[in-house]
């Protein structure tokens, strides 16, 4: 990546650890271009919400796709946007792609970390790709899974949870006739 | 402290926690209500409904297998299974409506698939789902019915949209009558699978004031003019045309047309912002002369591809060619047809002559009429034009077999080329 002596600013974590990054890479989080444009801030923004652990994380994130937008861009404008360069943008989409599905494979209490930080710093690539990571891990699960995976803490009793699922029927239909068969088992 | 020991899921906050939701499909995330306290009311904040007749089908190869062996009780009847799956749809989406927050949605995404046995085909509660301002919504109905569907009305005046695609698969096309259209922030709309008459199309224009891009696919069309000052993509694939078409589009810079010509036939007027044009040109036999009226809407394009059916086809466009204005800016030309091209390259030659800037030419060659007729007649002596360079000759099979074009088919094309281009750059062969 072009790291040409661009404009770089210092992003301080929670817990006192600082960062140099390309401006360009920090302006992914909308959050912190909003500081950036109109607060004009100095070269130091803090960030309370966020530790060091995960911020590196969420700037490693910004860089990869800073690159990768940058790389696209540049493909495109040799070869004037025809169909050579479609073809050869597709690989690129192929890798980030591959990199972003490496790069959520984190322990669970890390991933919701990086969805509190993308949340809060307003980076909506890294809370998509996050929020679509804990969404997979509830997928196809039951509800005693899910409960089990995310260890809830269950707060209603099976009584009231079977009053939930009779309030809401229309939505638990197929499940009654699992546990029709459970009768019959 | 290990970091999975944790409830942290449960503290994220509710914006949070909604997205997450929001990837889900809408059956899995109301289902979370169960979860706790905490989860009880979130699926009602998700501003997305992802709701599939499928998510409902309960199909005894692809049960979940928990603890139990979960075996099917329909029997390998598969319309009774799906004729309950759209039970349950309809019973779900109903629920949904009612029970969810009064907060916008922002995408819409149904498919449901009433089957041949079911007395009736309605969509009610696409009304209801109109009612929550969605910018988005995404329909696929399969009517299998034979009856037609009966299309609610409220979605044509949801003043929120922005995107709009329904697609109607029935053996009946719907016929979506004149509806009052009010969709200030429309800017794509795709319909296929309807029947639309010239009130609708009015409307619609008048209605659309956003409208940038339009797709219509397979669908019958029996209004006289497409007329929008701001559309900028039109598409019609597949579609059969019942009427002679008026097509004005000002801003217009792309079309492309698969087309069945039923009656009449199709112009182009005012259409100064095209650049690229994909026309291709099918027939119903019978009696019809269809007019074609399209040189004078494609003289700024700089892609043309232009592909037709018959003979006959070709006869008409011809007919065109003295409304040809010079093509300054085409820069690419492809003709396709079936007919003989080698014997016959009269309305290529009067493109070429009207092309001055031309780099690449692509013929689509039907392999078999090309050979059919007495290979090429000498070309007459007294060829008055020329075409100065092309930098690249394309030849493809009309067809899109790709190592189908012979020996002997590209030869008597080459020799036509010669006849009609000084110099050619180089030739690819697929």
């Amino acid at each position: 990546m072009a790291d040409n002596g661009g404009k770089k600013i210092t992003l301080k974590s929670s817990d006192g650890e600082e960062f140099e990054v390309p401006e360009v890479v920090a302006m992914e989080s909308q959050t912190i271009r909003h500081v950036i444009e109109d607060v004009c801030a100095k070269n130091s923004i803090p960030l309370l919400n966020v530790n060091s652990k995960i911020l590196s994380k969420v700037i490693e994130y910004c860089k990869k796709h800073v690159a990768a937008a940058e790389a696209a861009a540049s493909k495109a404008s040799t070869e004037e946007g025809t169909a050579a360069a479609a073809s050869v943008t597709k690989p690129s989409d192929e890798d980030l792609k591959t990199w972003d599905a490496e790069f959520v494979k984190v322990d669970k209490g890390t991933l919701f970390n990086l969805i509190l930080a993308a949340n809060y710093l307003h980076i909506p690539g890294l809370l998509d790709l996050t929020c679509q990571a804990a969404a997979d891990m509830i997928k196809g699960k039951s509800a005693k899974e899910i409960r089990k995976f995310f260890n809830l803490k269950n707060c209603i009793s099976p009584e009231e949870e079977e009053e939930i699922r009779r309030e809401n029927q229309w939505a638990f239909e197929e499940e009654k006739r699992t546990r029709a068969f459970d009768a019959y088992a | 402290m290990n970091n999975d020991e944790v409830d942290r899921i449960s503290s994220l906050p509710d914006d949070a926690l909604t997205h997450i939701l929001s990837k889900l499909c809408t059956k899995e995330a109301v289902q979370t209500c169960v979860l706790s306290k905490r989860w009880k009311y979130t699926w009602a904040s998700v501003p997305i409904l992802n709701i599939k007749q499928m998510d409902f089908l309960i199909d005894d190869c692809c049960e979940e297998q928990d603890n139990n062996v979960i075996i099917g009780d329909y029997s390998g009847d598969r319309n009774e299974a799906l004729r309950m799956s759209g039970a349950r749809f309809d019973r779900f989406i109903t629920g949904v409506l009612v029970k969810r927050a009064r907060t916008c949605l922002d995408r819409v995404l149904c498919v449901r698939q009433f089957e041949s046995d079911e007395p009736y085909a309605s969509i009610g509660w696409l009304d209801g789902v109109a009612l929550f301002m969605p910018l988005m919504i995404h329909m696929v109905i399969t009517n299998g019915t034979g009856n037609s569907l009966d299309m609610p009305e409220l979605v044509f005046t949801c003043a929120s949209l922005q995107y709009l695609s329904i697609s109607l698969i029935t053996k009946v096309k719907t016929i979506i009558r004149s509806v009052s259209i009010n969709l200030p922030y429309l800017t794509f709309l795709e319909l296929t699978g309807v029947e639309l008459h010239d009130d609708f199309a009015q409307n619609l224009f008048m209605g659309c004031p956003s409208l940038d891009r339009m797709k219509l696919s397979s669908c019958d069309l029996h209004f006289f003019t497409i007329s929008s000052e701001v559309l900028k993509e039109l598409t019609l694939t597949n579609c059969c045309l019942h009427e002679h078409m008026q097509i004005s589009c000002p801003d217009l810079v792309s079309l492309s047309m698969v087309i069945y010509l039923k009656r009449g036939g199709i112009s182009l007027n005012n259409m100064p912002s095209l650049v690229n044009a994909v026309i291709k040109l099918c027939q119903y036999l019978g009696d019809d002369v269809p007019v074609l009226n399209l040189f004078g809407g494609l003289s700024n394009t700089a892609k043309l591809e232009i592909c037709l059916d018959t003979p006959m086809l070709k006869e008409q466009l011809e007919k065109d060619i003295p409304n040809c204005r010079n093509f300054d800016n085409l820069k690419k030309l492809v003709v396709g047809g079936k007919w003989n091209m080698s014997y016959d390259f009269y309305l290529i030659t009067c493109l070429l002559k009207h092309s001055p800037n031309l780099k690449e030419l692509g013929l689509m060659l039907d392999e078999s009429l090309c050979l059919m007729q007495k290979p090429q007649q000498e070309v007459s002596g007294d060829v008055v034009f020329q075409h100065e360079y092309l930098e690249t000759v394309k030849m493809y099979d009309l067809y899109g077999t790709v190592g189908e074009l012979s020996m002997e088919l590209v030869t008597a094309m080459m020799k036509t080329l010669d006849s009609y281009v000084k110099k050619i750059g180089n030739c690819v062969i697929f």
